[in-house]
């Protein structure tokens, strides 16, 4: 790494350097994650339909950043239901959801400017009916990010893909509506990410063509300092107090040294003006319910009378729950209110325009969360609004969370029921079909491919070479099973790969493979009942299988439980299976038409 | 020649393994934690800390520290 190494003891001044080299980010965050103190947690869950990967470094950097620690858990690629599902037995308390439009069907955008009218509404109601499913299972969830769609070319003179942009407007639409109904979501806006860093910096096509990822580095930064900022205010991490100093913070000018009526402060001119918006700023926020509160060094009773008889002060006696005027230091000025008020340091924003005020605040009781009024005046009302952000940003009135708290409360057993036919007549309206082929001599070198890359959902992660796929097919006691799936969106292609060995008189599952882009439709319970039945019918008695336990395959660990093979053994992550097959029916999957051509 | 202490300093960030560990025995067989995923941010990072432009063909061939060394040290030599 070019840069030099941290030079604080904890390095977090370091790690907030904007565009530090990701080897540098994630090996700092490693270790002060390591080092410091316990912090508090927040448990993120990622759900997105391309490469989000990076994204966890960034939200475990700016949670540092902003006094917790993110714990993320990445979903499955492409998702969103499993995930959600995955997310609420993890204990996730803030979800991410993105969609990357491209990616949403093959080459969509490309698409998009040729689909006709019904194929674009078809587009809409499969995002509509999969979204709400999405985020009625992740209603218990705290909160939900969920991203804007936006484009991937490059914008051109404007007009030329008015077609494209207005379907993607009204696809937006679709996740506005959403959110609306759904108080626990917020929308990211991914595309104002985009414009602020420009395609280029915000972009990588190769990353996007290899590997399902289209967003940099430097796009995740600010990602996760959209997301961080809006969480914390969000449920997940409340502030309730605001500790104002006085000079240069509410007004302008010192008070020991100004006259009261030399003080800038007042509607009209600058810089006055501006202390004058930020009272206004804090006014609105007490009438909210945020605690305010003085800390100033100062002499008690000069600052009495400016809060008692200014003209223009917005902000009076009355606002301010705890003050502390006085020439003791502010640690322990900030440590009396927190005693007073009853409430945690970490409960509390910090606001001084001393750069020495903020250091030993932030030295001594970093949970503090300690801002430093800038020394240019126009750069202050960025600040408030930032100060304003730490309290409301979640845009959640306690009216809709309440609404949220009796979704919670809500009978279950009524509201499941209805939900899974609402899943059933999702995936239904989806029709989906699986073809499978046996020993499909064209398709060799797409088999052998699929074993060798897939890692998640892959049973016994065996590797096969093309050679041995051909062999495997003309063996007489071996068979190579291609699965083919498709839906009426399109055809997904050669996804899935089960191989059979017949070994003394039972049938074993030497190989089960799925891509992951088909995982958590059913298609991988869909392929067994004529396997069986082919089985049965050739005077196969029993059927065994295995799990073989990688570091990458944890997710399959119980699917023969699931399938309902009985459990032989299990030890040292090696699960066998073997079930008598006239006793076994493959699971029948409503929702899938499965054809064979064996 | 680049320098190793960099190249395990920028590997060991990436995969999450102690830099000191990493050597020419290291490799995708050796790493657990070394998957695709992994391989991407690997290749993101090496880029920035070496400043080169690895070449898309080879990307998928960087799996073990030797190869990763010599990829490198050849777009360094380029310039």
């Amino acid at each position: 790494m070019s840069a030099p190494p941290a030079q604080s003891p904890t390095g977090l001044d370091r790690l907030a350097t904007p565009g530090l080299e990701m080897s540098e980010v994630m090996a700092l965050v490693a270790r002060i994650e390591r080092e410091t103190l316990p912090l508090r947690t927040i448990a993120f869950g990622l759900s997105a339909n391309v490469t989000v990967d990076v994204l966890e470094t960034y939200l475990r950097r700016q949670a540092l950043l902003d006094g917790y620690q993110a714990v993320v858990h990445a979903g499955l690629y492409a998702d969103h239901l499993g995930n959600m599902r995955r997310f609420r037995e993890a204990g996730v308390e803030v979800v991410v959801l993105l969609n990357f439009l491209d990616n949403l069907l093959p080459s969509l955008e490309a698409r998009l400017s040729t689909m006709d009218d019904a194929a674009l509404l078809a587009l809409r109601r499969k995002l509509r009916d999969e979204m709400q499913l999405v985020l009625d299972e992740a209603r218990g969830t705290n909160q939900i990010f969920l991203g804007l769609l936006h484009r991937y070319a490059l914008p051109s003179a404007a007009g030329l893909h008015a077609r494209v942009d207005a379907a993607v407007e009204e696809l937006n639409q679709v996740l506005r509506e959403q959110a609306g109904a759904h108080p626990n979501v917020r929308l990211l806006q991914p595309a104002e990410i985009v414009s602020q860093l420009g395609w280029r910096r915000a972009f990588s096509p190769r990353f996007y063509y290899r590997y399902r990822a289209p967003y940099t580095a430097a796009f995740f930064e600010e990602l996760a300092l959209q997301i961080s900022r809006a969480s914390r205010a969000a449920g997940s991490y409340f502030y309730k107090a605001l500790v104002l100093d006085a000079d240069n913070t509410l007004w302008g000018g010192i008070v020991g040294e100004d006259l009261p009526d030399e003080l800038k402060l007042g509607p009209h001119d600058y810089p006055g003006s501006v202390y004058w918006g930020a009272q206004q700023e804090f006014l609105a926020l007490q009438k909210r319910g945020v605690l305010l509160c003085l800390c100033s060094k100062n002499n008690a009773a000069e600052v009495e009378t400016i809060l008692a008889n200014h003209p223009e002060m917005v902000l009076r006696e009355q606002h301010f729950v705890a003050k502390r005027v006085n020439w003791d230091d502010k640690v322990t000025n900030l440590r009396r209110i927190a005693a007073d008020l009853n409430i945690g340091l970490d409960a509390m924003v910090y606001l001084d325009d001393s750069a020495f005020e903020c250091e030993a605040v932030r030295g001594q009781i970093p949970m503090v969360r300690t801002l430093q009024v800038p020394a240019n005046v126009y750069e202050y009302p960025a600040l408030v609004q930032h100060v304003k952000e730490l309290f409301l940003a979640g845009g959640i009135s306690s009216e809709s969370a309440a609404k949220t708290e009796q979704y919670r409360l809500r009978s279950l057993a009524e509201d499941e029921r209805k939900r899974f036919a609402n899943q059933e007549e999702y995936l239904a309206s989806l029709g989906l079909s699986v073809e499978m082929r046996l020993g499909e001599q064209k398709a060799i070198k797409r088999i052998a491919e699929l074993t060798q890359k897939s890692n998640q959902f892959n049973l016994t992660t065996r590797r096969y070479s093309e050679g041995q796929i051909r062999e495997l097919m003309q063996s007489a006691t071996a068979e190579v099973y291609s699965i083919h799936v498709s839906d009426k969106f399109g055809d997904s292609g050669l996804t899935g790969v089960v191989i059979l060995r017949y070994e003394d008189g039972d049938v074993v599952v030497d190989t089960c493979v799925l891509s992951c882009r088909v995982i958590g439709r059913g298609i991988e319970f869909s392929v067994w009942a004529p396997l069986f039945e082919r089985a049965a019918a050739r005077g196969i008695r029993a059927i065994r299988a295995q799990y073989l336990a990688t570091a990458k395959n944890a997710q399959v660990r119980d699917f023969y439980d699931r399938l309902g093979l009985p459990l032989a053994s299990d030890c040292e992550g090696q699960r066998t299976y073997r079930g008598t097959l006239s006793q076994l029916q493959g699971p029948t999957v409503p929702h899938i038409e499965v054809v064979h051509d064996f | 020649m680049i320098s190793e202490t960099k190249l395990r300093q920028v590997i060991g960030a990436v995969l999450d393994v102690e830099p000191t560990g990493i050597g020419p025995g290291t490799s995708t067989d050796t790493v657990p934690s070394w998957d695709s995923l992994k391989h991407m941010r690997l290749i993101i990072a090496l880029e920035e800390a070496f400043d080169v432009t690895i070449p898309d063909d080879e990307v998928v061939t960087m799996t073990s520290y030797a190869i990763i060394k010599l990829v490198i040290e050849e777009q360094l030599g380029k310039r």
